[in-house]
């Protein structure tokens, strides 16, 4: 394995893969608080150069974190087809970026490759794509799942209503929901993130939930993102899940500090596909950010990007509906700009493509991040063109609870309506039955008015 | 501030005009503020453009006819939220658009500017600089803001009373604005609760660039028994100036986030600075009685 080369008659020499991986990552300011990143551009350049010369056998033999010490290796090793890997362990880097880019590498034929890549494999060709290389490859590729509906078909795209509130006041839930659906929102999901954690309350929530999609006939799964030991203990006693939520990250320390395990995602999972009340055949629904790791002293000397990949290797064990990643909301000490931020997101989207289920992007950034609805306009655009599948969206975008931005719920028929993006066909239905949508799936003279569902 | 009851009497009032002007023909269809409380001022022609920062998200409400507009604002009482804004084709009317670049504007300041020195200096506080360079730094590597400068450390040793109970610390963490919205009105009341219990104090300490931990280093060379830091909180769009108590006894540099008791949302609209500061002060006492704070003094 070469770690060195020369630049300009300079010499660029790295330690080990973790390093190259770390110095090849594009510019991100939790990188360089964790100390990992490269010191200059050309310090970048020489490590993605190095990088883009290792064999894909390299960076297997060579995972971030020791197989031994931690369960997220282990789980992204053990799930390796062994076959395909057999077929492209002796390409570098570089081969993997040149084969996905070619016509004849449809969606299908990306996809068996994927099979045999690691996460670390994924991370690093991702470090030497540009952003329309990862933009071209991730529309090649459809990642279909089903919960209560299906997402991720070609040319289709569905979004998550948030009906967040401070109180988990069930009125307050309701208006922000019978407002999303006046905009036609809430095909990936209706998704709330309570601020009360308990089991009495999530069974509530849950129940209320379920109530009103049924009293509605809505074709839309619901979720209430409590920790996953609620929503567990909920199911038990007989709440009406759709799905199950958990925030995750990638190493094993990080999601200890989550409360999390693999034996108990591994109960979860089982649980699920016996009690959920969707009956679909994903029934996981996971949230992830860059930075986490490093926020809980968990990332074990490894850049942010290499831990993301692992996290979508971790969350493929168990089919998940979709994956989103909360770009900006981490917080400005790791995705620090509106540039950082845009990069990250394409990069997401790629990664979770490539990890073979729906992955979607949180569209977002923090007040105290030098960042505005322009920029997050801007990288929804670029999604939407890389045929991303879930996003989600809230009234103007203000989170009243999380105190953050996102998309707003005007953003998403726009969106659609610019990129030629149609919502899950059974949702658009509705929405026509509902008189928000006319039969082009545009705007009625209803649409936007909430106070419909008052009848 | 306008209270509920006035707020659903305005509600009927506009209610009724809307009826009434349905009934004459006109309104149907056009888009207009119908939602203005009238209990706010808009003089007609003082050559002022309407301050838009005026009603409060419940208030406003900009759908021409819909299916059930008494409905809807009973709704908007429940939430917050940016609902029954309306749109023109599939986007924001102009009006919600500036709304919300004028409050993220608000949000952004509260986080990128400095505490008004002559606020600090009024409010007799010593001030304190961390080791952040600028607010860049300070917001992309938060432990600059957990370091006092050598000047400052010396600063605090010279300020230092022995023996003391409680420590005061003001820092303006992610908002300014929480702090100069909030001191003036929550410190005379903290004060005077320490006192009524007999506890001791001294002057207080404002940091610049500081964050919650930057108390920890300020503990450790006071040794007052309890400090409390004030420290500005993430601004959203609706609350940019919420200010957090951070109360911890003993507090040392790298201990567990843990031992710390938060007392978050305090500004006008959600814990009033008059009331945190009564509050505040009986929980100094507590953890002085038991010598302990945090998650350990909630299992007593």
């Amino acid at each position: 394995m070469k770690l060195k080369t020369v630049l300009f008659g300079k010499t660029y020499q790295f330690k080990n893969v973790n390093e190259v991986q770390a110095k090849a990552s594009e510019q991100k300011s939790g990188d360089q608080l964790a100390g990992l990143a490269a010191r200059s551009t050309e310090e970048r350049a020489a490590a993605k150069i190095v990088l883009a010369d290792m064999l894909l056998s390299d960076i297997r033999n060579n995972p971030a974190v020791p197989y031994e010490l931690d369960d997220v290796t282990r789980v992204i090793q053990d799930q390796v087809n062994e076959a395909v890997y057999r077929e492209i362990k002796n390409w570098t880097v570089g081969d993997l970026r040149d084969f996905m880019m070619l016509y004849s590498s449809t969606g299908p034929i990306i996809q068996r490759i994927a099979t045999g890549l690691t996460s670390e494999m994924i991370a690093a060709v991702t470090k030497i794509m540009s952003n329309m290389d990862l933009i071209y490859v991730a529309k090649k590729i459809d990642n279909v799942a089903t919960c209560v509906t299906t997402i991720g078909q070609r040319g289709i795209a569905a979004n998550r209503a948030l009906p967040n509130h401070q109180t988990d006041d069930i009125d307050g839930i309701f208006a922000e929901l019978y407002e999303a659906l006046a905009y036609g929102v809430g095909d990936a999901m209706l998704g709330l993130n309570p601020v009360q954690d308990t089991v009495e309350s999530t069974s509530f929530l849950l129940h209320k939930l379920y109530d009103f999609r049924m009293k509605w006939e809505i074709p839309t799964q619901n979720c209430v993102l409590s920790h996953i030991t609620t929503q567990m203990a909920a199911l038990r006693k007989g709440a009406p899940l759709d799905m199950i939520f958990q925030s995750i990250a990638g190493t094993q320390k990080a999601n200890e500090s989550f409360g999390v395990t693999t034996a108990m995602l591994d109960d979860a999972y089982d649980l699920g596909k016996r009690e959920c009340v969707s009956g679909g055949k994903n029934i996981m629904y996971f949230e992830t950010g860059e930075g986490s790791e490093l926020s809980a002293d968990a990332h074990l000397g490894v850049d942010m990007l290499t831990l993301e990949a692992r996290t979508y290797g971790y969350a493929r064990r168990y089919d998940p509906f979709y994956v989103m990643s909360v770009v900006g909301f981490i917080g400005p000490e790791y995705i620090y700009d509106s540039v950082q931020q845009l990069r990250a997101g394409l990069e997401e989207h790629f990664m979770g493509t490539l990890s073979l289920f729906p992955m979607g992007v949180d569209v977002c950034y923090t007040n105290h991040m030098p960042a505005s609805q322009n920029d997050s306009e801007n990288l929804a655009l670029l999604l939407a063109h890389a045929g991303m599948p879930a996003f989600v969206t809230a009234p103007m975008g203000d989170d009243i609870m999380l105190n953050y931005q996102l998309l707003g719920n005007h953003d998403w028929q726009t969106l659609l309506e610019l990129s030629g993006l149609k919502r899950v066909p059974k949702f658009e239905k509705w929405l026509q039955k509902m008189e928000i949508l006319d039969e082009h799936g545009m705007f009625t003279a209803k649409a936007g008015d909430a106070s419909i569902f008052l009848k | 501030m306008i209270n509920e009851a006035t707020l659903k009497e305005s509600i009927r009032d506009i209610i009724k005009n809307v009826i009434q002007e349905e009934l004459s023909g006109a309104g149907a269809g056009a888009i207009k503020n119908h939602a203005q409380a009238p209990a706010i001022e808009h003089s007609d022609d003082n050559g002022f453009v309407d301050d838009v920062t005026l009603a409060t998200m419940k208030e406003t409400f900009y759908i021409p006819d819909p299916y059930d507009r008494e409905g809807y604002m009973k709704m908007k009482e429940f939430t917050s939220g940016r609902l029954g804004i309306w749109r023109a084709g599939p986007r924001p009317l102009t009006k919600a658009y500036l709304r919300f670049l004028a409050d993220h504007s608000a949000a952004q300041n509260a986080v990128w500017s400095d505490v008004d020195a002559e606020l600090v200096k009024e409010l007799g506080f010593i001030p304190l600089s961390t080791i952040a360079v600028d607010k860049a730094e300070y917001i992309k590597n938060p432990n600059t803001g957990k370091k006092l400068t050598d000047e400052a450390v010396e600063t605090v040793k010279k300020n230092t009373v022995k023996n003391l109970n409680v420590q005061i610390v003001f820092a303006d963490g992610l908002s300014s604005r929480a702090i100069e919205k909030n001191a003036a009105d929550f410190l005379p009341a903290f004060e005077q609760g320490l006192k009524s219990l007999g506890l001791s104090f001294s002057t207080p300490f404002f940091v610049n660039n500081g964050r919650v931990a930057i108390g920890d280093e300020i503990g450790e060379i006071t040794d007052a028994d309890v400090i409390a830091v004030f420290c500005g909180e993430r601004p959203g769009l609706n609350s940019t100036g919420s200010m957090g108590a951070y109360i911890t006894y003993k507090p040392t540099m790298g201990m567990e986030e843990a031992r710390r008791t938060v007392i978050s949302n305090i500004h006008d609209q959600g814990t009033a600075p008059v009331e945190a500061g009564a509050q505040i002060a009986e929980l100094c006492q507590t953890m002085i009685k038991h010598k302990m704070s945090g998650v350990d003094l909630k299992l007593i």
